[in-house]
């Protein structure tokens, strides 16, 4: 019981937390849509970001939610992001079908977008794609979030993002999991950076 | 006169609301935009403008690398624009102008306005004066020469920075240069003593000196600039060395090589 309220108390603490600077840029965005008169593009972004907050501040720390939801929550998130970044934000999703009934802790995939935003597309000037995959693995979903940012990119990601962000989401899986997940970073095909994680195959009955 | 103006934001829509916003302001005039770092530096090589609104983070070199990218060139003024506060210290370092929020509030902008023209004043009557006296050195250097004994050149003084900004322990203090009585150095740091407080500064010695009028801030030993309209004493010393002793009471050590500087200042 006591265990119980530590680890929800724990939880509260590594829930998803809104980066400003994302909040403040689209903000921004909005706000010159609107000098521009551009009413109808400036509401849909007014409608994507209510979305997109009124999903972060709901969710429960420990909710579960299915994979498809998440996805859905990403898309919404790089749709405002792309209106920031135009064509240099290019988000590529590969969901296999099996995959998208498994349950994950809510917004567990986002930092790891914020991620390779911040340290792949911002820096580059013709800034970066971001694949997006999720395919069953035995009896696990592996997912894994890659980029094709530069060396340089992937290096700085290897040493300072795991100190904030990436070392979040391997407390949420320990919180979640236990020992039954695989969290790991590597330089990817791309020459870029992947986070992948594999995490037990759960679907809508086994709450946790 | 017209303030030329290049905005640097590697987001297209947040150039443009820059841009949207300066309209108010008949005197900007918008001669580049850029959207990265290395295209910032090019178009202020090419440009020469006036002011630049500078965005933090950006592909390539960010804002502060951009300032640094521009050593070797007359550089303008600087107004950094940011989505959130984090680099506000940083950005009084770089010897900003302003610092604004996005997005940007109007009232906000038309204050930072006010203050660029300010600025822009105070260096375009220093350049012209300084103009003036180069032509009456060429035709009449006995004219120039009267000229500069009977005006101790109060734009000159101008060029040199009234307060100046001192980032210590994470706050920034605001320090009228009037009330700086030495300078010392500690390694990499200077201590600045105001009588009242001393605060410590990251800056090299030789970069300090440049900031401060020569008239007034005088190096007195390698490791001591002293304000010369606080000297309240000289004793002299053994080995042609003497001591100042300033308003607060404090002694400094003037050491043989700077005593015929101090000489012609203290009479």
């Amino acid at each position: 019981m006591l265990e119980g309220q530590a680890s929800t108390a724990q939880l509260a603490m590594l829930r998803y937390q809104l980066n400003p600077h994302f909040l403040f840029n689209t903000l921004n965005s909005i706000s010159t849509l609107v000098l521009l008169k551009q009413t109808e593009r400036a509401n849909a972004m007014l409608a994507r970001l209510s979305s997109f907050l009124r999903y972060t501040l709901a969710n429960e720390p420990t909710a579960k939610v299915t994979l498809a939801q998440e996805v859905e929550t990403l898309k919404l998130y790089l749709e405002i992001e792309k209106m920031r970044f135009e064509d240099r934000l290019r988000p590529h999703f590969r969901i296999e079908p099996e995959t998208i009934g498994a349950r994950l802790p809510s917004l567990l995939l986002q930092p790891m977008i914020e991620n390779a935003i911040k340290y792949a597309v911002t820096p580059a000037e013709n800034g970066a794609d971001i694949w997006i995959t999720a395919k069953p693995e035995g009896q696990a979903v592996r997912i894994e979030v890659a980029d094709n940012g530069n060396g340089e990119g992937a290096e700085i990601s290897a040493t300072q993002s795991t100190g904030v962000g990436l070392a979040n989401i391997r407390d949420r899986l320990s919180q979640a999991y236990g020992g039954a997940h695989r969290f790991e970073t590597r330089q990817n095909e791309h020459g870029g950076f992947s986070v992948i994680l594999e995490i037990p195959f759960e679907t809508g009955e086994t709450v946790s | 006169m017209s303030i030329r103006t290049v905005l640097v934001d590697d987001e297209p829509l947040a150039t443009q609301g820059l841009q949207l916003r300066l309209q108010a302001f008949d005197d900007v005039e918008i001669v580049g935009t850029a959207a990265n770092g290395r295209e910032a530096i090019r178009q202020i090589k090419t440009h020469k403008p006036d002011l630049v609104f500078l965005d933090i983070q950006m592909p390539g070199f960010d804002g502060f690398s951009v300032i640094q990218g521009l050593m070797d060139v007359e550089p303008p003024l600087f107004v950094f624009v940011t989505a959130f506060g984090e680099h506000a210290l940083r950005a009084f370092d770089a010897q900003a102008v302003d610092y604004l929020m996005k997005p940007v509030d109007e009232d906000r902008l038309a204050a930072t306005m006010d203050r660029v023209r300010q600025r822009l004043n105070e260096k375009r009557s220093a350049e012209e004066s300084e103009r003036l006296k180069e032509a009456l050195e060429q035709h009449a250097p006995e004219a120039a020469e009267e000229l500069a004994d009977a005006t101790p050149d109060a734009h000159a003084a101008s060029r040199y920075e009234k307060m100046i900004n001192i980032k210590d322990q994470g706050q920034i203090f605001r320090v009228d240069v009037d009330t700086i009585e030495r300078i010392d150095a500690a390694g990499d740091y200077m201590c600045i003593q105001t009588g009242e407080n001393t605060l410590i500064l990251r800056e090299t010695m030789k970069d300090l000196e440049k900031r401060l009028d020569p008239r007034r801030f005088q190096r007195v030993h390698r490791s001591t600039i002293v304000n010369l309209d606080l000297v309240r004493q000289v004793k002299p010393h053994t080995n042609g060395e003497c001591f100042l002793v300033l308003d607060s009471g404090a002694q400094v050590k003037v050491s043989r090589s700077y005593r015929d500087v101090v000489a012609r200042f203290v009479h």
